[in-house]
């Protein structure tokens, strides 16, 4: 090997300008692990940039605040360095130039890069938050999807391609013969069309583990600063959501996963003290039930204080001295902004924020959130978020005059009534024997006021439902036929109807209300229940 | 008192939006009954012959149901009930006019009307304040009154008379 080309050797190489965005560490990567694997492609030099770096106080732990210029030698593909930064790319700036190039012109080029990168260096270290704003907006319109979805996308296009051809030929000097070609070519093009909204919809879901995935950490780095010993397991990771909740749950997850560290599991001694494990176990579980998905945080701590929460919610009178609560009702209170906003309760909710933005989030997300706590065993969060805007499978039903879609996903059963299963309590209570349980009956027109022919339940149909977990049987008029759907809220130019989760458009145009069973039970229960109701119950 | 001389039809003014001049705003006038009432032309979005919407369950009377406009789902408001005034059976003629409401965000809201009349242009300063009612109507929603070829119009302020609280 002659000198010339070993200086040249040592020349090759690559310049990466490596200025992660401020929200890098969110994303769950660490700048160290890239840096290794870069290491392993050839010889690496760091030489990092902490101008931005705020005085201690005002310093975020959680930011990135550190730009670096990454010198990379050796005889290397650009593509494998792009490659190494290819998962981060939506969380930095990357700029890479060669090393030195032979020609000079490169190399005036290369000069003339750097000193444009040094300006834009020193215009973005002087206006960091400009920086901030871009970051979020390109965030919110990028979207990752799997090569596999694309995959079975672009097929799906090719086949209505196909379809298209196939019509086209039966349309060129159409006679009746081609009568049933046609009528073949037009339920293929069905097919194909739901088919390919079912796939562009998939393309909004993504695993829930995209907003798990900052957890483990969270829980590492307090577990270790409170010296209590924590076990994060999920379950469920895989399980499908709409890409715009996953940012959203996962701010939520981070505050209730702090609140258990913090509040909910002991430390070790006490464990002990009180014949569990030293370790405390967080689980945090997610699935799929009733047209929703369920996220669940259960912790093995040290469960909710009642004696704490009612003497607080007496002091600061939203509970009246002498009234007497469940610890079930006790625990909802601590999701009610009086009791947990930032000044009343820093001792139940840490770092000033409290229960009732978790709340607040995830009713503006149309889910709900529920408490179950037992002293001295632990306490499960449970969050219910919509599964929209998914498409999915409903039952379209008639009552009186109007048809509402029931999701197919709450429907246990549906049967015809016989009169002999059919027990009453204090004769307006309606129930239906179904093997061994009584099950209430819900004449749907009455809690929506509508006429209904039916009187005798025999004319009817039961359709049987879950909600929350028990079942319920709803009287309708008529069974119809299955229906495809997108819920759309009615909130956007309207406002929240109670029994209504939204409206789905039919293919005439027309639209036809979703139900949301659950409160459809509510309202069945407190015939008085009125708008405000809902939002204090979607809140508590 | 002088009456905006310029008559034009709807499609004219629809059609070539002429610059307006200072001081004056165009309305869109449509009848309940005998009466003529007057909405900014700005805030029309759309106008459609009447079709059934859906009906949602445990709202006013007046509030008739829901309508996809463009695959959104839109509140239709029957302003003939609205205004306490009787039910009118629908006719080829009964329009339904989609607007644009400034609430705490900005929503779409559909009104029913017997028919649609005109676009007029209105000088501002001949709008006349409503007179004080009382309780027996609510003027609230009425941002003034003003005469069109010899008739009066009620100017309609939709963004008080249709917004979301107001709709029951």
């Amino acid at each position: 090997m002659s000198a010339e080309s070993e200086t040249n050797k040592s020349n090759i190489g690559w310049n990466i300008d490596f200025r992660p965005h401020s929200h890098l560490f969110k994303t769950g990567h660490d700048p160290v692990s890239l840096f290794r694997e870069l290491e392993g492609l050839g010889t690496l030099s760091v030489e990092m940039n902490d101008d931005a770096l705020p005085p201690f106080y005002d310093l975020e732990p959680e930011v990135s605040y550190f730009k670096w210029l990454l010198i990379l030698r050796g005889d290397i593909d650009e593509s494998d360095v792009i490659a190494i930064f290819e998962c981060i790319a939506n969380a930095c700036d990357l700029v890479i130039t060669p090393l030195n190039s032979d020609s000079k012109t490169d190399s005036m080029l290369n000069n003339t890069m750097s000193d444009i990168e040094q300006s834009d260096l020193n215009e973005i270290l002087a206006s960091p938050i400009a920086e901030d704003d871009s970051v979020i907006e390109t965030a919110d319109t990028s979207i990752n999807v799997s090569i596999a979805k694309v995959d079975s996308l672009s097929n799906m296009v090719s086949e209505l391609a196909i379809t298209q051809a196939l019509l086209n030929q039966v349309g060129e000097e159409f006679t009746t013969e081609k009568l049933p070609a046609l009528m073949e070519g037009l339920t293929r093009l069905e097919r194909n069309t739901r088919e390919m909204q079912e796939r562009v919809m998939q393309l909004h879901m993504l695993p829930v583990s995209f907003s798990f995935n900052r957890l483990p950490r969270i829980v590492h780095d307090m577990s270790q600063a409170m010296a209590k010993k924590v076990a994060l397991t999920f379950t469920g990771e895989q399980t499908e959501i709409d890409k715009n909740l996953i940012d959203k749950i996962s701010e939520l997850l981070i505050h209730l996963v702090r609140n258990a560290v913090e509040h909910g599991i002991e430390l070790p001694a006490i464990r002990l003290a009180a014949g569990k494990e030293q370790t405390g176990r967080l689980q945090l579980n997610a699935f799929h039930q009733a047209g929703n998905i369920i996220i669940e945080l259960h912790d093995d701590g040290s469960g909710l204080d009642e004696d704490k929460i009612l003497s607080k919610a007496i002091e600061i009178g939203i509970v009246n001295k002498d009234e007497v609560l469940s610890p079930e009702k006790i625990h909802q209170l601590i999701l009610l902004p009086e009791l947990s906003g930032p000044d009343t309760m820093n001792d139940i909710a840490e770092r000033g924020v409290g229960m009732d933005i978790v709340c607040k989030n995830i009713s503006r997300l149309n889910g709900r959130i529920e408490v179950f706590s037992k002293r001295g065993i632990g306490t499960i969060f449970t969050i219910y978020l919509p599964l929209t805007p998914a498409l999915m499978e409903g039952q379209k039903i008639r009552v009186a005059d109007e048809n509402y879609i029931i999701p197919l996903k709450s429907i246990v059963e549906t049967l015809r009534i016989k009169m002999a299963d059919i027990q009453r309590i204090a004769v307006k209570g309606e129930l239906y024997q179904l093997a061994d349980e009584f099950i209430p009956i819900i004449r749907l027109c009455s809690v929506f006021n509508l006429r209904s022919k039916i009187i005798d339940l025999e004319d009817g149909l039961l359709v049987i439902v879950e909600s929350k977990g028990s079942k319920v049987g709803v009287l309708v008029d008529d069974l119809l036929g299955l229906q495809q759907m997108e819920i759309k809220s009615l909130e956007t130019h309207y406002r929240k109807v109670i029994g209504v989760s939204g409206g789905t458009i039919l293919s005439d145009g027309t639209v036809t209300l979703v139900l949301d069973i659950a409160e459809v039970v509510a309202k069945y229960r407190d015939p008085l229940l009125a708008k405000m109701k809902v939002n204090n119950d979607r809140t508590a | 008192m002088t009456v905006q001389p310029k008559m034009k039809t709807m499609s004219d003014s629809l059609g070539l939006i002429e610059p307006q001049e200072h001081g004056t705003a165009q309305y869109l006038t449509f009848l309940l009954g005998d009466e003529v009432y007057g909405v900014d032309i700005l805030r029309v979005q759309e106008i459609k012959g009447w079709k059934k919407v859906t009906h949602l369950p445990n709202t006013p009377d007046y509030l008739c149901g829901v309508l996809n406009v463009c695959g959104t789902i839109i509140p239709v408001v029957d302003l003939r009930l609205r205004f306490g005034m009787p039910a009118h059976a629908f006719t080829p003629e009964t329009m339904m006019v989609v607007l644009k409401v400034n609430d705490t965000r900005e929503r779409m809201v559909a009104i029913v009307v017997d028919d649609v009349a005109d676009a007029h242009n209105v000088m501002l300063e001949e709008v006349k304040p409503v007179p004080d009612f009382g309780r027996l109507i609510n003027t609230d929603f009425i941002s003034g009154l003003v005469l069109i070829d010899d008739s009066m119009v009620i100017l309609l302020n939709i963004d008080r008379l249709l917004r979301v609280e107001a709709l029951g």
